[in-house]
């Protein structure tokens, strides 16, 4: 009787790896990039060269044209990051380190010189003291990826249907039990990471951020530049909500609500 | 049978007991009363109340009083008294409440309902007078009465607005002694912002006791109570009375009492009167446009811990605001800073010093600047605008205006530089960026998964599996609740398997299993087919059920003809029995079977 249990629940979990496998399998192969050798690594290998030498300038060309076979990738954004922070270019350091985090954002080195760099901005910013829930929500937002979120959801989709059916199917009581505590598990888990994915996403693909590139921007009440009429003055490395843009202008809204208009020029999508 | 008579007494016995049962239980009546020990009372006494329960039952219950109107219960407690007169036990369960009037005026006390086994009882009700402590309200009156009596005190009736009244109460005794104390009732503070002083005492923390002659009339006088009060509103407020319970020693007339005993101990209640303030606005006259709020006397000073630093280097500005006033709501004065010179949010300390009766202390505002250029700087005056209440006025205090030398940055890197993050953040700037990452292997690109065809088909699959795990588990219940399905569903499958075997008869050339064997798998297919009993189908009867079935007369007749030459085969005597024959008859009979498989009826 136990042993044809153990041999059940067995199955159980054989057949919910096994409907999971292909999950993982199509994950890792949609990561390859596209056929293109070994172009890539050589590209990186002698930007990496290039930054050791300290010849910055050179690494960063190097990254940008990996950047340009469509490779999307933390570590190169990270390395391009660096480059520009060593170049003092504040601004374009943020906005690599910010697409960096977006990608991978438990990576401590991301972390750090993201921090070090923002501590650097002109710009002071004042941090509202969030509540201990407020808090825990941040942090756990905070520590997925888009990519994660999107497996986990779909793991759990699969695992949920899984369960369902081998509930459907199982007569045995206690595996019917120890299954409906897995479809709870399951639909929980559904539930909190497909809701997180979608805030990220929609944070992340329908609202523009962007990061100020240029050492002082001046913005204005309206697309129109008219000396003496600034309505704040935001500095390199600044983030900022892109709402709408209009020819050479695009009107933002920092953090603490202000809206303005700026040149398009000064600032750079995350 | 004495047995069985000596049962039914027995039984007689019982059942007329438990018929009297409820009659001696009606019978327990409840006499439910209440009495006071004076009906006429002034506000600073107290008045006991007694309830008394009484009856021949030795359960009786207890009354409990949670709440009186106009009154407060300053204490409960109940004894219990028995008596048996002529072999009846009654008992009476007293509850003496202490009350204290809250105001003064004529009130009814009760009748309460007590409730006991069912039955709701009633009291009595009383009327009881409370009157004013003394005549009049005010102090003097007051003094020239009683031995016991709480004064209040206020440094003024008019104030302004956040400007400090400070409240005392004395406690007055004459004769005895006062072992101990109980706030009943602190003073309501509605409208102020209070700041509990201390109040005298000495070493031991006992009260300190001075002698105080009122009218003549030595007291011994004990400050219980101070309290710094800031009005935070406007117009006519009251602060509440208080209301002081006193363990007062009574010394014994008696030499010969006092001799062995320090006397007994009683309890005084004594209540304050309620004061009336009235707090005036600010004037509106004469405000200056900068003017936080603040109110009181203060001083400002203001001083950087250096003249000269580098450029990007941190200098610590200090702003001391001191004086007498609300020195936690002090308001920070604006920081005019020339714009190459970053500041952190000020670190803000405070000093309070309660001891004087007057809230005094000091506000401190540290902040930490940088200076970005090399070049002179000048910090522009700080200034506090005050409103204070001794003269009337508006006053503005300033600093002086502080000149800060930043020479050559001793970084070479223009954006060292710190804002936000506080003290942490100069940590931080000492380390340098992290390194650069390698990567051994291929680069990969992270693609978003959620756009690639294979994710939402993984979707959609996840519910495919569940729309298979339905059909199956539908099908599996139709199984096995359906003989006549389940058996329609395997009839393929078995004959295919009968067929095997006389593959197997073939190739060994055991003609009589084979022919037999073939037989079967037809028969047994149409019995399964249509759940007939696998008797009832035979050669003889399969053309009359295949007629019911509306098979083709075709198909019928070939069925019937392979049927027949199995038979024919298998049970004549002796004969050869070529393969190329078994082969036909076999090849025959599986296309018999899938033809019926087609047929739907």
């Amino acid at each position: 009787m136990n042993m044809q249990w153990i041999r059940k629940l067995l199955l159980m979990s054989i057949i919910w790896i096994a409907t999971n496998i292909p999950v993982f399998i199509c994950a890792e192969i949609s990561l390859e990039p596209q056929p293109t050798g070994d172009r890539i690594e050589q590209l990186f290998s002698e930007a990496n060269r290039a930054y050791e030498q300290a010849d910055f300038e050179r690494a960063i060309e190097g990254y940008e044209n990996i950047l340009n076979y469509k490779v999307i990738n933390p570590a190169v954004y990270f390395n391009l990051g660096n480059s520009y922070f060593k170049t003092n270019s504040l601004g374009k350091a943020i906005l690599y380190y910010e697409k960096g985090f977006r990608l991978s954002p438990r990576d401590e080195d991301i972390l750090e010189n993201l921090t070090l760099a923002r501590v650097m901005t002109v710009d002071r910013v004042d941090h509202a003291v969030p509540g201990l829930i407020a808090n825990l929500l941040t942090t756990f937002y905070n520590s997925f990826s888009l990519n994660e979120l999107a497996l986990i959801s779909l793991v759990a989709m699969i695992s949920v249907i899984v369960f369902f059916s081998l509930l459907i199917l199982t007569r045995s009581p206690i595996l019917r039990r120890s299954i409906w505590y897995l479809t709870g598990f399951g639909i929980a888990l559904l539930l909190i990471f497909s809701t997180t994915f979608y805030v990220k996403y929609d944070n992340y693909h329908n609202q523009t951020t962007a990061i100020v590139i240029s050492p002082k921007l001046d913005a204005y009440p309206a697309p129109i530049q008219t000396t003496g009429d600034v309505a704040f003055t935001v500095h390199e490395g600044k983030k900022a909500r892109v709402l709408q843009s209009r020819e050479d202008w695009a009107e933002i809204e920092l953090e603490n609500g202000w809206k303005g208009w700026v040149n398009q020029g000064s600032l750079d999508e995350i | 049978m004495v047995i069985s008579h000596f049962k039914y007494i027995v039984l007689f016995w019982i059942s007329l007991l438990f018929a009297l049962i409820p009659i001696s239980l009606s019978a327990q009546d409840i006499q439910f009363s209440i009495k006071v020990d004076k009906s006429v009372l002034t506000l600073d006494d107290q008045l006991a109340l007694t309830l008394s329960v009484s009856g021949k039952s030795k359960k009786l219950p207890t009354a409990q009083l949670s709440s009186i109107p106009n009154f407060d219960i300053s204490g409960q407690s109940t004894s219990q008294n028995f008596s048996i007169i002529n072999g009846a036990t009654s008992s009476t369960y007293d509850t003496r409440v202490v009350l204290i009037p809250k105001k003064k005026g004529r009130f009814t006390i009760g009748p309460f309902q007590l409730k006991h086994e069912g039955k709701l009882y009633t009291s009595n009700a009383l009327q009881v007078t409370v009157k004013n402590a003394g005549a009049a309200v005010n102090p003097s009156a007051k003094r020239g009465r009683g031995d016991y009596f709480l004064d209040v005190i206020v440094d003024k009736k008019e104030i302004y607005l956040h400007e400090q009244l400070t409240l005392t109460y004395y406690l007055y005794f004459k004769p005895n002694t006062v072992s101990g104390l109980d706030y009943k009732q602190l003073p309501a503070t509605i409208g102020f912002w209070a700041e509990e002083l201390d109040v005298p005492k000495d070493r031991a923390g006992n009260f300190t006791i001075e002698g105080k002659t009122l009218n003549g009339i030595g007291y011994h006088r004990v400050m219980v109570k101070r309290t710094a009060l800031f009005p935070s509103t406007i117009g006519e407020l009251t602060i509440g009375s208080m209301i002081l319970n006193a363990k007062v020693r009574i010394a014994s007339r008696d030499p010969f009492d006092s001799f062995f005993s320090r006397g007994r101990t009683q309890n005084k209640t004594v209540r304050s009167s309620e004061v009336k303030i009235h707090v005036k606005d600010l004037p509106s006259s004469g405000r200056p446009a900068g003017f936080k709020g603040a109110v009181g006397q203060y001083r400002i000073e203001a001083k950087t811990d250096k003249k000269t630093l580098p450029a990007n280097d941190a200098v610590t500005l200090t702003l001391k605001i001191s004086g007498s006033g609300k020195i936690q709501n002090l308001p920070e004065p604006e920081l005019n800073l020339p714009h190459d010179i970053k500041a952190y949010d000020p670190e803000i300390s405070e000093k309070i010093d309660k001891s004087s009766g007057v809230i005094k202390g000091t506000k401190s505002f540290e902040y930490v600047l940088i200076p970005r250029f090399e070049g002179e700087y000048s910090i522009d005056p700080l200034s506090l605008i005050f409103f204070d209440p001794k003269n009337g006025h508006y006053q503005t205090v300033s600093t002086k205006s502080i000149a800060i030398t930043a020479t050559e940055s001793l970084t070479n890197d223009p954006h060292i530089f710190i804002s936000g993050g506080g003290k942490e953040a100069i940590k931080l700037l000492n380390k340098d960026i992290r390194f650069i990452k390698t990567v051994s292997g291929k680069i990969k690109s992270v693609s978003p998964f959620y756009y690639q065809p294979w994710y939402w088909g993984a979707m959609g699959s996840s519910v495919l599996i569940w729309c298979g795990a339905w059909f199956f588990a539908r099908r599996r219940g139709r199984i096995e609740s359906d003989i006549g399905y389940a058996r329609k569903l395997q009839a393929a499958r078995h004959a295919r398997k009968r067929f095997a075997d006389a593959t197997k008869a073939m190739k060994k050339n055991e003609s009589e299993n084979f022919y037999g064997v073939t037989a079967h798998a037809l028969t047994d297919y149409i019995a399964d087919k249509w759940n007939l009993p696998k008797a009832s189908v035979t050669a003889d009867t399969v053309e009359e059920v295949l007629k019911n079935h509306q098979m083709d007369s075709g198909v019928t007749e070939r069925i019937v003809s392979c049927l027949n030459s199995c038979n024919f085969a298998r049970f004549a005597p002796s004969g050869s029995h070529p393969l190329d024959e078994m082969k036909r008859i076999l090849g025959d009979a599986r296309k018999c079977v899938a033809i019926l498989e087609k047929h739907r009826k």
